[in-house]
């Protein structure tokens, strides 16, 4: 069955074999005019001229260059894997009207997915009531029995959510994925502020545009609030998987702005079911881990035996309730792109809400009907595998080659429990300065959500930006850029 | 019946290594069918070993040694007494209800879903045959009971139980070809079959009165007891009563001189034992000793003990 909003529209009118439709424009209204946010940022330019742009988007490298902002790609072996944050230096601007009802719906969702989980490893009363089948649960991937009936600390699993939005061809939000792991991109969105403060001021002072750079100050609250002894002297620690991880950068940039130590698995050891630093003067008990290490490397004692990235007793020890561990462990089932379908129908079960955001209507390729309709359609879908992320096992129908969608259909015959599609949704565009030009590129929104004593959603986030003219990938592992998010006081 | 369990096992590692951690899945299950009398576990060099049972019911221990070392043993001793003298007492469904009943109980118990839907390398997909010869196919209006009895006579006679294997033949078609295989390799075969029909079924670990270990009666005159080891077999979800136990290996159903100690999807959920060090990375040496004994049946035990 597909499950999709209850709309009309031309994402609907897509998935019903219509043509594409023209992609919403963030920036242009009607007759190709500016919408009224952008005007004061419009009229700057024009007073200045639009060759300002070139020398500030020089600037805005050469400061990325300089601070060492950098991601990793894993692609190509002949080339060094580092390379510098591809940045726009034009800004997004999202109203404080907008801002509210997304705000809400993220508040909503996360809510929901986290009272969904803890449901799944406790009574799975959400499945004996029939409101997600048990087959979608039982064979993904990311279901992890280890953890089943462990109570984490204030019942919260995901206390760091990224989640990726897009908007339509009529501009509405719509989910497109929950990354409820350890989503990445946090560091970006304060670089590209920073950044674009220092270079561009004169945009800042035409408007009033709320904070994100204190986002470390914010997760670092929320992480002394999970220490099982008390926020008092709560000693906190980034567990990285090292210098080979493509967010690394991320790593140090946070382990930093928080104040806290930046381990991987060998700088600790669990005894008695506690964790402790090693330090020069011994060891030193860890209350806190924000752990950038996936699930499988986590415990060789009890995931994967041959990891040497984790921490051998530390499930046992988030288990007595001696350390916290963020995100719990498990997470990444709730962000299964086939239990994504069910999230609407997830937050009107747990919270008897009508789900503020919408989901991108998505086909499951477990059900006979959907999938025959998608196998005839795949020109039109994009196809994912159900446990990846970064843009990685995905099929981009409108751009694919013959033998590529027998390669996809093959696949989905093999394993159709791994595989979703989804129609292709025309990403809204926006104006970016590109080679001296004024260019229009699709982009998305990734907003962070950070679920602590409260859940606060960070006023901004990371734009994607598809840099390949008519593209539709936006991740920076796949030729993606980025800009700075604002979204305004009033 | 009760049973005296003690088992021994010595890791021994070539150069000394630090920061060990074990854990290990030894101590018998407790149930309606089976009552843990006493525990005990011992670790040398000392080590204060930690109780807790994993999403599956089974209970396991976890220790860790930090300090540099060479050697590490246990010991693990344990009274057990098993009360399923007879698995067929029960008050079976009819046929025509069990598909019904096995439906209720999913619904009630959704975690058995697990024993319906995992399919790995261990217990994959099969075909409708192998080799020429059709794989047990589900019949309705056949109890389930006996279609299980069934398919683990197939099983039985399509590949050897061969006790003198070291380790599993793992893949199952490479079982076919070999045409025997461990009791694991059997257990997995017949999870395999009756996860094909959708119907639950588990992995289960245990031990084994002494006599599956004595010489048959082919076997020349003096011929040695095998060497007690854990074993391996089958549950199967059976309406009217819930779990019981069927050994594609001596082609039996587990009764009560059969102890369980761990159950799950399939021989990856109940290793027995799993432990990591730090050191110079060069594989250990595994030393490790069962003795089961059984003590006479519960009666005579507590008229001993009154």
């Amino acid at each position: 069955m597909l499950r999709q909003f209850q709309s009309s529209g031309a994402v609907q009118a897509q998935a019903n074999g219509a043509g594409p439709a023209m992609a919403y424009h963030e920036f242009y209204g009607d007759n190709f005019r500016p919408r009224d946010h952008y005007l004061p940022m419009w009229e700057h330019i024009q007073t200045t001229g639009q060759q300002m742009l070139g020398t500030k988007a020089h600037e805005a490298h050469l400061a990325l260059h300089t601070e060492g902002v950098t991601f990793t790609v894993y692609a190509n072996e002949d080339e060094g894997i580092e390379r510098v944050w591809p940045f726009d230096i034009l800004p997004r601007i999202i109203t404080a009207t907008e801002w509210t009802m997304l705000e809400a719906g993220l508040k909503q969702r996360i809510r929901a997915l986290n009272l969904f989980l803890k449901d799944l490893y406790h009574g799975q009363r959400i499945l004996k009531d029939g409101v997600v089948p048990p087959e979608l649960i039982y064979r993904g991937k990311d279901f992890r029995r280890e953890i089943m009936d462990i109570d984490p600390p204030h019942d919260i699993y995901t206390h760091i959510s990224g989640v990726d939005l897009i908007r339509d061809e009529e501009g509405r939000y719509l989910v497109l994925e929950d990354n409820l792991r350890t989503p990445s991109g946090v560091s970006y969105m304060i670089e590209n502020r920073m950044v674009e403060r220092r270079i561009l001021p004169e945009f800042f002072a035409r408007y009033k545009v709320r904070r994100v750079e204190h986002y470390p100050a914010l997760l670092l609250q929320a992480l002394r609030f999970l220490a099982p002894r008390g926020p008092d002297n709560a000693t906190i620690v980034l567990l990285t998987p090292g210098i080979f991880n493509s967010a690394y950068f991320e790593h140090t940039f946070l382990a930093k702005e928080m104040g806290v130590e930046l381990a991987e698995g060998r700088d600790l050891v669990c005894k008695n079911d506690k964790v402790y630093l090693k330090t020069t003067h011994g060891l030193r008990r860890v209350d806190v881990i924000y752990r950038r290490v996936d699930d499988d490397f986590l415990d060789p004692l009890v995931f994967r035996s041959d990891s040497a990235l984790g921490v051998a007793g530390v499930i046992n020890a988030w288990r007595a309730g001696n350390v916290a561990l963020v995100n719990a462990p498990g997470s990444g089932i709730a962000d299964d792109k086939a239990v994504y379908a069910y999230v609407p129908e997830i937050i009107r079960y747990y919270l008897g809400e009508s789900p503020i955001l919408q989901n991108v209507p998505t086909y499951q390729m477990t059900d006979h009907q959907d999938r025959a309709y998608v196998l005839d359609n795949m020109e039109r879908m994009v196809i994912k595998a159900v446990a990846e992320s970064g843009g990685y096992g995905m099929l981009m129908g409108p751009a694919s080659t013959a033998s590529q969608r027998t390669e996809f259909a093959k696949k989905i015959a093999d394993n159709p429990r791994n595989y979703i599609a989804q129609p292709v949704v025309q990403l809204s565009r926006h104006i970016c300065y590109l080679d001296g030009e004024l260019e229009s590129r699709h982009l998305d929104l990734r907003p962070f959500i950070i679920y602590g004593d409260d859940i606060q959603v960070v006023p901004g986030g990371l734009t994607r930006v598809a840099l390949t003219k008519g593209s539709l990938v936006v991740n920076s592992s796949q030729g993606g850029g980025s800009k700075d998010t604002w979204v305004l006081a009033d | 019946m009760n049973y005296r369990i003690e088992r021994d096992c010595r890791i021994q590692f070539p150069a000394p290594v630090r920061e060990h951690h074990v854990q290990v899945r030894l101590a018998p299950w407790e149930d309606s069918a089976q009552a843990l009398v006493s525990l005990d576990l011992s670790v040398s060099p000392d080590a204060i070993p930690v109780a807790r049972y994993d999403g599956f019911g089974n209970l396991s221990h976890h220790f860790s040694v930090l300090d540099p070392h060479r050697a590490l043993e246990f010991k693990l001793t344990a009274e057990v007494e098993t009360r399923l003298a007879n698995p067929f007492d029960y008050a079976a469904v009819t046929p025509a209800r069990e598909r019904a009943w096995l439906a209720d109980s999913l619904h009630q118990a959704p975690r058995l879903w697990d024993f319906v839907y995992h399919q790995g390398p261990l217990t994959p997909a099969l075909p409708a045959e192998i080799g020429g010869q059709p794989l047990p196919a589900w019949r309705d209006d056949i109890p389930v009971l006996t279609q299980v009895q069934e398919a683990s006579a197939w099983v039985h006679a399509f590949t050897a139980f061969d006790p003198a294997a070291a380790s599993s033949v793992a893949a199952l078609t490479a079982l076919f070809d070999a045409g025997h295989g461990t009791a694991a390799d059997l257990a997995h075969l017949l999870i395999a079959v009756l996860r094909g029909w959708s119907w639950p079924a588990r992995f289960v670990s245990g031990y084994q009165d002494p006599a599956y270990f004595e010489p048959d009666d082919e076997a020349p005159q003096g011929t040695k007891p095998r060497p007690q080891t854990l074993h391996q077999w089958v549950e199967v979800l059976i309406p009217g009563v819930g779990w019981r136990g069927f050994d594609p290996a001596f082609a039996l159903v587990a009764d009560d001189t059969y102890i369980r100690v761990a159950v799950g999807r399939d021989a990856g959920d109940v290793s027995p034992i799993r432990h990591t060090s730090k050191g110079t990375g060069e594989t250990p040496e595994l030393i490790e000793t069962l003795s089961v004994t059984r003590l006479g049946d519960a009666a005579s035990v507590q008229a001993m003990g009154g």
